[in-house]
């Protein structure tokens, strides 16, 4: 059979329901009546034909409704394929279409590559360490108090309290030295309640966690490891359950293995003991503090509530010490915070500036790709005008632009989303190195999803620009202006005009921004800290106190340490110490001074800094007054002290500290002053130090201890010489954090190095991008005004006038933006504050630096159309039409 | 009229037979409802309404094309078509029916000689 002449396609595919109702109802109809006559035509009566007909369909109006919901189901799925088949034929127009201009869509696409690959990385960086909740169970009810306390003030509190379900306490950053299985090695580590993990709802991979009898006195020694520690030390995490370690010198039994992603209280800590808490020691008990709190609030209990009770059982407690009642009001300024607030703490603050910087590099890079696409559309204007007049349609022609945009922005993200997976292994070690949570951060959903965001939100930026134009009558006006050089409207110069001059007021906010942040570090990097650290390199050695178990032994080991290594050719001189400036935490000790401040409630704090006769000599510090010491300050000479000038010029001003006292009359120390020396900044170069107390290490050992050694020989060489002698003298103490000295302090900034340097990235990316917008507009201008630049000429212009045209132009440009910019800059500024050192924020340098930077760099962008509007040839312009 | 028998169709099989008619050519539903009865001399006893339902069914499957034109009396018309997949699940289908019905008549086979 032959299909039936004039079968076609009568309906358009847009069916309301009526239209699906009608539809159905004749082609039942169609039947019933062809049924009808055919019966008839064998016989029948109308009447008897027509129920017969009826009858043979069955239930007729169940039929219609049966027929009506399929109809209208098939109906949704062709109208819903055709809108993805009109979809993809749209993109493939648009992709052809910028297939065929290259170099703007090759511009186009790595300008918002950069700019959504930027914004990407890093967001993944914020998204990793101050978005995402913490991983522990509930993480949101898990508090802190701002405080460190007591070991008898926790132990007290955690079973008076009633605000919390758990009750849990820490120490941490604690070197801890662990040897027993290979070379000894010395990790950081934290003492944690029997509870913590509980706390937290963390439980080991392996094995199990600490219980309660592990914090008491004569507890069995025990330790959880990391993941990664335990896979060091034995290869296979699982097996090291049940295994023996040495712990600074004591046995210990591992009785769990963390999983991978723990981190607490942050990334470095990979060993955890017991703290123990033991009453009848009270001077362990009621004496040693520091004991950071973290408790899983119960039930209906806020923070304030928490607080409340803290300071009112910490008013108890206060009486209950039994070595000395501290001074009121005890405690009572504490807070409770949540525990992310913590763990997060500054670095959200240093985050969130460059993802707000990186925003500013998108924007940019949105308003030169719109300025560009702004340029190609009105290239195009009259071909879309005769289109929308022959009747595509205003709304098909806005769909074209908008779908060659996305197309833009969705190659723009492959490529962004592409840079952004190289890029974070680029970024992450430029972050600073305390940077908590870092392990946290990774490309995943999340991220993907806001990369996606981004890219939808650049497509519709700078998509923005052609669409209002094209709405604002550039379709209408296209057609009537006519000819090639009317075709330039003001409207459009006044909207390219407009979106340069944003671009350079954000490129001011960043190079001020980074002008600042160079400023600052310039100002770190000279202060001096009162040391040499040329040549000097720095060596841990964490011998416990079971290793050396008394005053004789320390003064014996290390004795027998420098012996070796001041023996080595090449080292020029060799000092011990407890620990070295920039070398890690100092710990403060009150002290008296005789007949100046004696009350022990108001004794001033001290650095405390036992060294051997030479420590001066191998930090190149000059005496200021006095001796420095020597072999004969032996443990049973005179207790004597060096102090710095800080103490010298706040305890006596104006007179000499020599033959005067400090000390510890509590423990029966008295020290006598025999020298000053200049003070020396310890681990932030930004801050004055406490005065500090030099003491004899002979008169004062200490287990673990700083090596600090002056020689021409390379830190690694020196290694081994310290190790070789460390082994000598005792084969378990773990050497560690051999380091040129110089490099200590040197990483001291580099906190306000890492933002600087991001910071200065992303504003030269901004000035680069800033730039290249200038000169496509003033380009783009020159190309369409070279009919009046040759007219211009032909009537006996000279070209430098011609030329000052254009740069009059550019000037014009950058100095708007500037004038915007700069009080913006100083609005923004603002937020840089707590990373300034030496450098105010409304610095004059950075204030006059930053726009003449963005002024030669801006006008050298118009000297390049300047130049080529010199040399318009007027014979051919004029000729051109 | 002499009595005849009719039969109620297995499930499935009247979508077979839709299938066949539109091997023909496109038709629409009365057109496959009149080639069934005249082909089955009305021993297969169809009832329309379940016919248009399979028209639908096999819309739905891709096995069937439906679009509106205009009949041999000048009256629009649905009429459906066979798609490529269509003929394609005929075809095994018919495969299928000739085995079974071999297979039937093979066990049955005796019997109905005798008769």
């Amino acid at each position: 059979m032959i299909l039936p002449r004039g079968i076609r396609r009568v309906v358009p595919w847009r069916r309301s329901r009526e239209r699906i109702r009608a539809d159905v109802d004749e082609e039942i109809a169609f039947h019933l009546e062809m049924r009808t006559r055919e019966l008839i035509d064998q016989g029948s009566s109308a009447t008897a034909a027509r129920q017969q007909a009826e009858r043979e369909f069955g239930n007729l109006s169940e039929l219609r409704n049966d027929l009506m919901v399929s109809d209208a189901r098939e109906d949704r799925k062709r109208r819903w394929l055709e809108a993805v088949q009109d979809a993809a034929r749209d993109i493939r127009i648009a992709a052809r279409g910028l297939a065929r201009t290259r170099l703007f869509t090759g511009v186009a696409v790595a300008t918002l590559g950069l700019g959504i690959g930027a914004n990407t990385a890093l967001f993944s960086v914020v998204d990793g360490v101050v978005l995402k909740p913490l991983p522990y169970t509930d993480a949101q009810r898990l508090v802190t108090a701002s405080v460190g306390f007591l070991n008898a003030e926790f132990d007290l509190l955690r079973e008076r309290s009633r605000s919390y379900d758990q009750l849990a306490a820490y120490r941490s950053g604690q070197g801890i030295g662990v040897a027993g299985i290979d070379e000894p090695v010395r990790v950081t580590g934290a003492l944690a309640s029997a509870n913590l993990h509980a706390t937290l709802g963390v439980a080991p991979v392996h094995g199990r966690g600490f219980a309660p009898e592990h914090e008491r006195a004569g507890g069995e020694p025990v330790a959880l490891l990391s993941h990664g520690l335990a896979a060091e030390l034995f290869g296979e995490p699982a097996i090291a359950v049940g295994r023996t370690i040495l712990v600074d010198g004591l046995t210990r039994t591992v009785i769990g293995v963390m999983a991978p992603s723990f981190a607490f209280p942050n990334l470095q800590t990979r060993i955890w003991l017991p703290l123990v808490l033991d009453p009848a020691n009270a001077g362990a008990y009621w004496g040693v503090g520091g004991a950071n709190l973290v408790g899983r609030l119960g039930p209906g209990a806020t923070t304030e509530q928490a607080r409340q009770e803290l300071v009112a059982l910490a008013a108890q407690l206060r009486l209950d010490n039994p070595l000395w009642t501290p001074r009121e009001p005890y405690r009572a300024d504490v807070t409770i915070e949540p525990l992310a607030e913590r763990i997060i703490g500054s670095a959200r603050a240093t985050l969130l500036l460059l993802l707000g910087a990186t925003a500013f590099v998108l924007l940019i890079a949105c308003a030169n790709v719109g300025n560009l696409y702004l340029v190609r559309i009105a290239a195009r204007e009259r071909d879309l005008a005769v289109r929308a007049a022959l009747g595509g349609g205003t709304g098909q022609i806005l769909r074209t632009v908008v779908l060659e945009g996305v197309v833009l922005a969705v190659c723009g993200g492959v490529l962004g989303l592409a840079l952004a997976f190289v890029g974070l292994r680029a970024l992450l070690p430029f972050l600073p190195a305390d940077t908590p949570r870092l392990e946290q951060v990774a490309l995943d959903a999340r991220v993907l999803a806001f990369a996606l965001l981004a890219t939808l939100l650049a497509a519709l930026l700078f998509s923005m620009l052609p669409v209002v134009r094209l709405l604002g009558g550039g379709l209408r006006g296209a057609l009537q202006e006519g000819g090639r050089g009317a075709g330039e409207s003001r409207r459009m110069r006044r909207v390219s005009r407009a979106v340069v001059v944003g671009e350079m007021a954000l490129a001011v906010v960043l190079l001020l921004g980074a002008t600042l942040l160079v400023r600052s570090l310039a100002a770190l990097q000279a202060v001096d800290p009162g040391f040499s650290s040329e040549g000097v390199t720095a060596a841990r050695v964490s011998a416990a106190s079971r290793q050396l178990p008394s005053a004789d032994a320390m003064r014996a080991f290390y004795a027998r340490v420098m012996e070796r290594i001041t023996a080595a050719p090449g080292v020029r001189a060799a000092a011990v110490t407890g620990q070295l400036p920039f070398d890690g935490e100092f710990s403060g000790t009150a002290a008296a001074v005789e007949h100046v401040t004696t009350d022990p409630n108001e004794l001033p704090t001290f650095k405390f800094r036992p060294v051997s006769p030479d420590y001066f000599r191998v930090l190149e510090m000059p005496l200021l007054a006095g001796r420095a010491f020597t072999e004969a300050d032996r443990a049973d000479a005179l207790p004597v002290a060096i102090i710095d000038q800080t103490a010298a010029e706040r305890f006596w001003p104006g007179e000499s500290p020599l033959g005067r006292r400090v000390g510890r009359p509590w423990m029966n120390e008295w020290l006598t002053i025999v020298g000053v020396v200049p003070s020396v900044r310890s681990n932030d170069l930004t801050v004055d130090t406490d005065p500090a107390i030099y003491v004899p290490f002979a008169q004062q050992p200490q287990d673990a201890a700083t090596l600090a050694i002056r020689s021409e020989r390379s830190t690694g060489e020196l290694a081994e010489i310290i190790r070789s002698a460390v082994r000598a003298a005792h084969p378990d103490v773990p050497v560690s954090n051999v380091r040129a000295l110089g490099a200590l302090v040197h990483d001291s900034v580099s906190d306000t190095r890492a933002v600087t340097l991001l910071l200065s990235g992303f504003a030269a990316v901004a000035l680069v991008l800033g730039a290249l917008g200038m000169y496509g507009v003033l380009a783009f201008s020159v190309q369409r005004r070279a009919r009046e630049l040759g007219v211009r000429l032909a009537l006996g212009a000279r070209p430098g006038e011609v030329r000052s045209l254009v740069l009059r132009e550019g000037a014009l440009l950058v100095g708007a933006g500037i004038a915007l910019g700069v009080p913006l800059a100083l609005a923004v500024g603002r937020t840089l504050r707590g990373l300034l050192y030496g450098v105010g924020t409304t610095d004059m340098v950075s204030l006059i630096a930053a726009p003449a930077m963005l002024g030669l760099v801006g006008l050298f962008a118009a000297f390049l159309p300047a130049r080529r509007a010199s040399r318009v040839d007027p014979a051919t312009t004029l000729r051109g039409d | 009229m002499p009595h005849v028998t009719t039969l109620e169709l297995v499930q499935g099989t009247l979508d077979v037979l839709v299938l066949r008619t539109l091997e023909q050519g496109a038709t629409h539903g009365y057109g496959v409802s009149r080639w069934i009865r005249q082909r089955t001399k009305g021993v297969l006893d169809v009832q329309d309404a379940a016919l248009y339902k399979a028209l639908r069914r096999l819309e739905r499957r891709g096995l069937v094309r439906a679009e509106w034109g205009v009949s041999e009396n000048n009256r629009r018309a649905r009429y459906y078509a066979l798609t490529r997949s269509g003929a394609r699940q005929l075809k095994q289908e018919t495969d299928a029916w000739r085995r079974y019905a071999e297979a039937v008549s093979a066990v049955l086979g005796p019997q109905a000689e005798g008769a």
